[in-house]
């Protein structure tokens, strides 16, 4: 658990600034390296945490802090007890927080800013009280991985295309490749926080854990394989995919089969994520900044309305526009049309396709990551962890 | 058919297809401009980041015939790696308590 000032006896907390621990009575500072954990275990295996219940209303808040007078996060009650110390395995590595929590707002709030179609009161909601610093944990993995895969794609033959097959078989080395070691993080939302940059990442201290929560893998061995197949076999495949000149479209995989061997001693590492939580509508939302890098990572609720008008506009002025067109050849100008018209129109239908089909591919996305970003799970596993 | 039939006819394809190339316009305005202003950070590494070697091919067949696929997972399917064992850190022994078996 965490050391008390040197000067003053007062309570030291990280600072991603200055990287240094820092006493917010006397305004000490010291590397986390030179500073000795008097209450750090013997067993260099283990690191200790200490849990607190809310007497109110029973919520456990977990934290590696000695600090025990704070307040329930649940339901905002200060009657918060210290209910047990719980031995942790001690993980290899730690990427500090490099990125304050001040910081993290500011890079919230340029996505913010001038955003027309989020809600204001979503914007009056991004407050320091509602973003929280949490390491995550991480595998860092090294592993062989072989795969076949059976390919489709599209071969332009005169003025048509023909389906064509392709087979590929190969086997490629990964090195450091990150896994999320939570179950309760969403592995689609865990990958779009990388990259991690490992130059920054130093040995496991618990002091870098103070003033921000902490959490512990869940995984088991084959639950670790199975996610670091995945991730190989999506990295692999879409490598593969790209690996097609442009004279083959529609290129996807259509059946493969891979295999993984993760070496031996994968590095359990903690990652530095800010969290922002948020209600609106009766729904919970998250919206994460890599505490590293800085990059903001969640999809957020917008304005129905004024994407209903937005839309409802352009589908007016399209049809106005391209009702002159059709309205021509419907109403019997047909003698005047010639072929750069009949080009023009079979344009705007060919557009129009491709217009449909990426715009209903890529709202599905957009929804599906909305989903994602008002997942109650998170929003439950952030709204447990407290300063 | 009479000329009126026929007008009509005329006049309800143009107006299916005017209605649908304008939905799939603002279908695509719309994507465009949620994209931009409510979806963050939607991108993940690609293979370079983790691997400096790149993939190392066995087989690349093009343009291949229906029986290669089953020549393909027969000849390459196999797990190269069953025998393999490995140390497993305690931490990952200790939570597969609660876990699933292997598929």
């Amino acid at each position: 658990m965490a050391v008390l000032c040197k000067n003053c006896a007062g309570k030291l907390i990280f600072n991603p600034a200055s990287q240094k621990l820092e006493c917010n009575t006397c305004g000490s500072s010291y590397r986390p390296q030179d500073v000795e954990d008097i209450y750090a275990s013997s067993d260099t295996k283990f690191y200790d945490t200490r849990v607190y219940t809310c007497s109110h209303c029973g919520a456990e808040v977990i934290t590696s802090d000695t600090e025990s007078s704070t307040f329930c996060v649940y339901c905002g009650n200060p009657a918060i007890v210290f209910s047990r110390v719980s031995r942790e395995y001690r993980p290899d590595g730690i990427i500090p927080f490099k990125i304050t929590k001040q910081q993290a707002i500011e890079n919230i709030r340029t996505k913010f800013l001038k955003n027309p179609i989020i809600p204001r009161e979503i914007k009056n909601k991004l407050t320091a009280e509602n973003l929280r610093g949490i390491y995550v944990p991480y595998w860092l993995i090294n592993a062989d991985f072989t795969e076949a895969d059976w390919i489709k794609g599209k071969v332009k033959k005169g003025k048509s295309s023909e389906t064509r097959y392709y087979s590929r078989a190969g086997e490629i080395s990964f090195k450091n490749v990150p896994i999320d070691g939570s179950r309760i993080l969403n592995d689609d939302t865990s990958r779009k926080l990388e990259p991690f940059y490992l130059e920054d990442s130093t040995e496991f201290d618990e002091d870098y854990l103070n003033g921000f929560y902490s959490n512990t893998t869940d995984l088991s061995y084959y639950d670790l394989r199975r996610s670091a197949a995945d991730r190989c076999h999506s990295l692999y495949a879409e490598a593969v995919v790209k690996s097609f000149d442009w004279g083959v479209k529609d290129v996807k995989v259509v059946d493969s089969v891979y295999h993984i061997d993760i070496h031996d001693d994968p590095l359990y590492m903690m990652m530095p994520v800010w969290f922002f939580t948020f209600k609106h509508d009766g729904k919970p939302y998250t919206v994460l900044v890599n505490g590293q890098t800085g990059k903001v990572v969640g999809t957020l609720p917008w304005l129905n309305k004024r994407i209903w008008a937005v839309a409802i506009t352009v589908f007016l002025v399209i049809l106005a526009f391209i009702g002159f067109f059709f309205g021509g050849i419907a109403f019997g100008f047909r003698k005047h049309i010639n072929t750069f018209y009949m080009h023009g129109i079979a344009g705007l239908l060919a557009t129009s396709m491709l217009c449909f089909t990426t715009g209903t591919v890529g709202l599905k996305r957009i929804f599906k990551n909305l989903r994602l970003t008002q997942s109650e799970a998170i929003f439950r596993f952030v709204k447990k962890r407290q300063e | 058919m009479t000329n009126s039939e026929s007008a009509l006819l005329v006049i309800l394809v143009y107006s299916g297809m005017m209605l649908f190339t304008a939905v799939s316009y603002a279908v695509f305005v719309t994507y465009l401009i949620l994209r931009k202003y409510s979806d963050f950070g939607d991108s993940s590494c690609k293979i370079d980041e983790y691997s400096q070697r790149g993939i190392g091919y066995y087989r690349a067949v093009d343009d291949a015939p229906a029986m290669e696929k089953r020549f393909l997972f027969t000849e390459y399917g196999a797990n190269p790696y069953e025998n393999n064992i490995h140390s497993i850190p305690e931490v990952l022994l200790k939570n597969s308590g609660d876990s699933k078996p292997p598929v």
